[in-house]
């Protein structure tokens, strides 16, 4: 066995030791220390393994096998895995993120009664994630899938006594069910397409990705909607994102891992993965493109109206990953990925800084909800390891120049805007104008968010309970994050620099060997310089400019401001602090009608049409069973003339038939 | 159909008949042992069979399949009279219409 | 020449020792050794099967073509070995238990063993005949084998009248495909001169009948479920499975041998088709209404049947998901019924009723048992969906995709009575509620090895089915022309 297959095989191996401990010994249940190590060293001994085969990649994917699941003679499915450019990129993403979330998740589970349990859907997490990236054909890629799913539904209702929470977690999977049911559609096509194409039925994305998809558009079609759609459920878009915002339900490094660094961004990495088909699906691309910019937009105006400062962060993930189909959407997979690893630095640091927070507000008891920005203020004084971390990731997702989200901000909106001026479609500049916006959006909540939090007025009476600095095992990944948030985007520098050369991720290794395609933005051409530095400069402006009147307005009102942004904003601040009602809709159109239906109409029905037939079908069985049985005699007599008439009956059909 | 001679219909047919009468034996009667003759009656019409066959294809292996049948009917024999006595014993009687505890 | 032949079947001829010292044994009251002898020959025979030697994985034929032996026959082997071995673990503890004690069924275990061994791995139509009664007559005593019981009286006369009946039937067809062929040997059979003398339909309808009724199908099933509910549990088990299995093989062999050379093949497997429908139907619809757990075992392992007959079917890879179905039937069956054995009292029936609440009362109990009876019903991840699956891909393969579907479907609706079995164990109580007491610790071993087998086959069904693709292959079944 390869030594590689152990990435795989630790992470379960952790989640089970955990799991049977846990399980059967009392007194393992306590021992936090070992747990915590021990789920750390499963996810940590991976990341090491994925480091060592990124820093020794030399231009040929590695492939290695566990074994092989069905043989037979047409159908092979193997537990196959790839490590190439992008799977090894986002491997190191989760693995290493999530290595950090798991130190922290120590400390932050601390006296948790459901410690080990934890630390065991952690690990099952990170088993089915790998699955999902790492995966060489698509039935593993779909197992990591509903795995991913599972783990984050398991998460999310972690705290399942309080009801809210298993709502939380009822809503994820049914949103998620819908996209899961697309992916299953797109499986079956593809799986019919390659065996319509080559007379070898696969799920090998070797196979797929080898196919000419521009033959035939309507299985092209059919396959990028039907993903997409599929990427709109895990990847909280247009229309199924409302399940994102109220996962926030469960345990802080959960919403930091899943539901903002890794899980969230599989949608895109799928895409990324069959950008080849993408591609040959303009149609798609468009509305994947605008159908990203409408959520980014759509999420960053409910955010500025949130006063829960996790409500905060999981709208402006939501409004992040619309950025990152923006990007999709122009064809600019690596840009995508690019955001997916700067998003992943700073939203997990600044979700974690969150859980420091909302650690040290529960602390002092003086407020009801620990997770009020209202009820907060001047913890910089109290907590500096969360504040200053918090602070440079709030700075790098408002896109200030030079730490990690300008630059891949940037990128995208440049992508699109160059799409717009090479493809010369007109819905690539209403795109980027919509993003530009938000981008200008963005600076602003996220501001906002760090100044209510961290400076003003001390908007809570501690009693004496002070808000303190959270434990060594919290802030050392505060730190580590927050350094990534600053630095990580100096791997993407912009085009404009030697040519994109000195772009590392998209020249040198995602797109260098053709692992993630490029095809779309290369045939269309650089803008030109001057263009690009001018789209540079406007990026800078409206990052800087959204924060320099953010932190001037809030200085000067404090929580004040937000009345008055309400006076001015009317009825709009009224429908952002509503979510614009997106919830009360879906209760409205698709609930309600449901459940009236249900009351009225289909009771009706049910009652004496799908009762009739259930039950119908169960009074058939027992009848059928009841007369059948009767041919059971018990008479020898009876069993021979049985057999008798089966001849008779058998060499009859067999002569004269 | 000439691959065979027309004498061996004759043969083939009383053999035939032997397996019908033995079959209507087993439908009809209930007496367990005579049930158990009649299912010898039809093995001992499949002897028939293979010795003409054996004898008409000028071929060893039938009447060597005949001594095998033979040896099964016998051992069969053995059994079957012995589950039809330990029957008799706990029951007093072998009509197999009065075994019926197993139904449906 | 000769001492080559013998050499090609040592195995069996080692099984047959084992029985012979049994039964001299048994003569000289050294009783208690018994259990483990049979055990060591049921292994040994496997082992001496393994196709150690080079070039012992292609199937070879003995005995002037009368036997297969090697490689993939080696496996058929040790699959019908393994069900002796693992009757061996219930029933020692189930005897001593129902203070029944009886000692030759260990020889007969054997016998019954080595007839199945001769029937699964015959080329000529005679060794099938042999093994067949050879396993049969074996079979009739174990029915039969608790002489003071009347219940065990009944399952051993109708076991026994009925079987000699179908038998007068399967030999009839034998000799009439004899006449017509020249030959009972399927190497030598003359298939234009079969078809010519206008015997080949009336044999094969015969030969048919022989083993339909062995694998009880309907409507030459209704023997089943009296003799299971009468015979000793585990040796029920052992007849649900072992023969069964032998019994498919052999009839595979046979629609393989014989059926891509004659023309009327279509109507044949027509013919089986259709009541492979009937038997899942059947089997599945009264299994419904049992009280009793081995009834219903009886007459899920009917429905069983239905699913085999299936893939039947399907030619080479029918035959080949038929194989693995039986071995993965055979471990889940022994299990179920060595577990109804179990906790069982002493002449009492298991009734469903009893079991109520055993799960809670003894949750490993109810574990092993709940994984038995959810590969039965064929769920996933348990070896169960697995053999299920193959044999559907292969009835599809083959073109049977309404068949297929037929049986998805009664197998789906079929799941409900083995789950409610379970639902029965863990969430219902009762007023007389039954006690697992095992009097040794064998059948826990034997569950807990059966139950690790199927969760491993259903994870990693490769491990089985790779080797047997590998042995079919060099077998030379796929060179001829599937239907």
């Amino acid at each position: 066995m390869d030594i590689n297959s152990l990435i795989i095989l630790l992470p379960l191996f952790g989640a089970a030791i955990i799991g049977i401990l846990g399980f059967v010994s009392e007194s393992f249940r306590k021992q936090e220390a070992l747990i915590g190590g021990l789920g750390t060293l499963m996810v940590a001994v991976p990341f090491g393994l994925i480091l060592m085969n990124f820093l020794g990649y030399h231009e040929h994917p590695v492939h290695f096998r566990i074994f092989d699941w069905i043989v037979s003679g047409t159908i092979n499915v193997s537990f196959g895995y790839t490590l190439d450019e992008l799977s090894l990129l986002m491997g190191l993403i989760v693995t290493g993120v999530g290595s950090l979330i798991h130190i922290y998740s120590i400390g932050y589970m601390h006296g948790d009664k459901g410690y080990y349990k934890f630390f065991l859907y952690l690990n099952l997490f990170i088993f089915a994630m790998l699955n999902l990236i790492l995966g060489d054909n698509m039935a593993v890629m779909f197992l990591g899938w509903e795995g991913v799913g599972a783990c984050s539904y398991f998460l999310i209702g972690f705290w399942y006594e309080d009801m809210a929470k298993a709502a939380a977690a009822q809503k994820a999977f049914v949103a998620n069910r819908i996209g899961d049911f697309a992916m299953l559609a797109a499986m079956f096509l593809i799986f019919d397409y390659t065996g319509k194409a080559t007379g070898n039925y696969s799920l090998n994305f070797s196979d797929i990705l080898g196919l000419d998809w521009a033959a035939d558009s309507a299985p092209t079609f059919w396959v990028a909607l039907l993903v997409f759609i599929a990427a709109t459920g895990k990847s909280a878009q247009i229309p199924l994102y409302v399940w994102l915002p109220d996962a926030m339900a469960g345990p802080t490094p959960v919403s930091a891992l899943i539901h903002a660094a890794t899980m969230v961004t599989s949608g895109i990495y799928l895409i990324s993965r069959l950008g080849e088909i993408f591609i040959h699906a303009e149609g798609v691309m468009a509305f994947i493109g605008i159908m990203g910019a409408l959520t980014a937009l759509l999420a960053a105006l409910i955010a500025i109206a949130q006063n829960d400062i996790k409500k905060v962060l999981a709208y402006s993930t939501v409004s992040q990953l619309g950025f990152m189909f923006m990007a999709l959407g122009a064809g600019a997979f690596t840009t995508a990925i690019f955001h997916v690893m700067t998003h992943a630095f700073f939203k997990a640091c600044l979700f974690l800084g969150s859980g420091s927070v909302i650690h040290a507000m529960d602390h002092t008891h003086a407020v009801e909800d620990g997770q009020d920005i209202r009820t907060m203020g001047n913890l910089k004084k109290y907590m500096p390891a969360t504040h200053i971390t918090f602070f440079v990731s709030t700075l790098a997702i408002a896109g200030i120049p030079l730490f990690s989200g300008f630059f891949s901000k940037d990128e995208i909106l440049g992508k699109v805007f160059a799409n717009g001026l090479m493809g010369g479609e007109f819905i690539y500049y209403l795109v980027w104008i919509i993003g530009a916006f938000t981008a200008a959006l963005t600076a602003f909540y996220m501001t906002r968010v760090y100044f209510l939090t961290f400076r003003g007025k001390e908007r809570f009476n501690a009693h004496g309970h002070d808000p303190h600095e959270s434990p060594a095992t919290m802030t050392i990944p505060l730190y580590v994050l927050g350094f990534l948030a600053v630095v990580g985007g100096f791997v993407g520098l912009p085009e404009v620099f030697d040519h994109g050369h000195l772009n590392w991720i998209s020249h040198h290794w995602l797109g260098h060997h053709g692992t993630v395609t490029m095809e779309h933005t290369e045939d269309l051409g650089h803008v030109s310089a001057g263009i690009e530095w001018a789209l540079i400069l406007f990026s800078s402006l409206i990052a800087i400019g959204g924060v320099y009147f953010a932190w001037n307005f809030y200085t000067k009102h404090d929580l004040e401001g937000d009345t008055i942004i309400k006076n001015k904003l009317g009825k709009l601040y009224d429908w952002m602090g509503n979510k614009f009602y997106v919830d009360e809709l879906y209760e409205f159109v698709l609930i309600k009608p449901f459940v009236r239906a249900g009351t009225d109409v289909i009771m009706v029905f049910d009652k004496y049409v799908l009762d009739g037939i259930v039950n119908g079908i169960g009074s058939l069985t027992l009848f059928l069973a009841d007369v059948f049985k009767r041919i059971q005699t018990g008479y020898v007599g009876n069993y021979a003339l049985m057999i008798v008439a089966g001849v008779m009956i058998l060499l009859t059909y067999l002569f004269f038939f | 159909m000439e691959i065979f001679e027309p004498n061996l219909y004759l043969y083939l047919s009383v053999s035939a008949v032997m397996f019908a009468i033995g079959t209507l034996g087993v439908l009809t009667r209930r007496n367990a042992i005579v049930i158990f003759m009649c299912v010898e009656l039809m093995l001992n019409a499949v002897n028939l069979t293979l010795v003409t066959f054996s004898r008409f294809l000028d071929d060893a292996a039938g009447s060597m399949l005949v001594f095998f049948v033979m040896c099964v009917a016998a051992a069969e024999a053995v059994v079957g009279l012995a589950i039809i006595i330990a029957l008799f014993r706990n029951k007093r009687d072998i009509d197999v219409n009065n075994f019926n505890l197993f139904k449906w | 020449m000769f001492n080559q032949d013998l050499i090609h079947i040592i195995p069996i001829l080692f099984l047959i020792a084992t029985g012979l010292l049994l039964m001299m044994l048994d003569a000289f009251k050294v009783r208690s050794v018994l259990p483990l002898i049979a055990g060591i020959g049921f292994v040994g025979t496997a082992v001496l099967a393994l196709p150690l030697q080079e070039g012992m994985d292609v199937q070879q034929l003995a005995f002037n073509k009368m036997i297969f032996t090697g490689g993939l026959a080696s496996l058929v082997t040790i699959l019908l070995s393994v069900s002796g071995l693992f009757t061996l673990f219930f029933l020692s503890d189930f005897l001593k238990r129902q203070e029944k004690p009886i000692y030759d069924i260990y020889a007969l275990l054997v016998f019954a063993v080595v007839g199945m061994i001769l029937l699964a791995n015959a080329n000529d139509l005679i060794v099938t005949f042999i093994g067949l009664e050879t396993m049969s007559i074996c079979l009739y005593i174990m029915a039969a084998l608790f002489k003071r019981d009347l219940k065990s009286n009944e399952a051993g006369l109708k076991y026994f009248l009925l079987g000699a009946f179908a038998t007068g039937f399967f030999i009839y067809g034998i000799a009439l495909i004899y006449g017509g062929a020249g030959s009972t040997n399927y190497s030598s059979m003359d298939f234009a001169r079969l078809q010519e003398s206008g015997l080949l339909l009336p044999g094969m309808g015969l030969i048919l009948i022989g083993f339909l009724f062995k694998v009880s199908a309907f409507p030459f099933h209704a023997w089943t479920p009296d003799v299971y509910s009468g015979s000793p549990t585990p040796l029920a088990g052992f007849m649900a499975t072992g023969s069964k299995a032998a019994a498919f093989i052999a009839f595979g062999i046979f629609l393989n041998k014989t059926l891509p050379d004659v023309v009327v093949n279509e109507k044949i497997y027509n013919v089986i088709g259709v009541i492979a429908l009937l038997t899942m139907i059947y089997g599945n619809v009264v299994a419904v209404q049992q009280k009793s757990l081995k009834r219903m075992l009886a007459y899920s392992s009917i429905a069983h049947s239905g699913y085999v007959l299936l893939a039947l079917c399907a030619g080479p890879e029918g035959l080949m998901a038929a194989v693995f179905y039986m071995f993965i039937y055979t471990l889940m069956n022994i299990g179920a019924f060595g577990m109804i054995g179990m906790a069982e009292l002493k002449d009492q029936d298991a009734d469903l009723d009893g079991w109520k609440g055993l799960g809670m009362r003894n949750p490993w109990f109810g574990a092993a048992m709940s994984i038995f009876l959810f590969s039965l019903a064929g769920i996933p991840p348990l070896a169960g969906f697995m053999s299920k699956y193959f044999v559907f891909i292969s009835a599809i393969h083959a073109k049977y995709t309404l068949l297929a579907i037929l049986g998805i479907i009664t197998s789906v609706a079929g799941a409900f009575y083995y789950i409610r079995v379970i639902v029965s164990m863990f969430f219902q109580t009762t007023e007389k509620p039954v006690e697992v007491k095992t009097s040794n610790i064998y059948p826990t071993i034997g569950v807990g090895i059966l139950a690790a087998l199927l969760l491993l086959f259903g994870l990693y069904p490769a491990a089985f089915t790779s080797q047997l693709d590998h042995l079919f292959v060099l077998a030379d079944y796929f060179t001829q022309a599937t239907p």
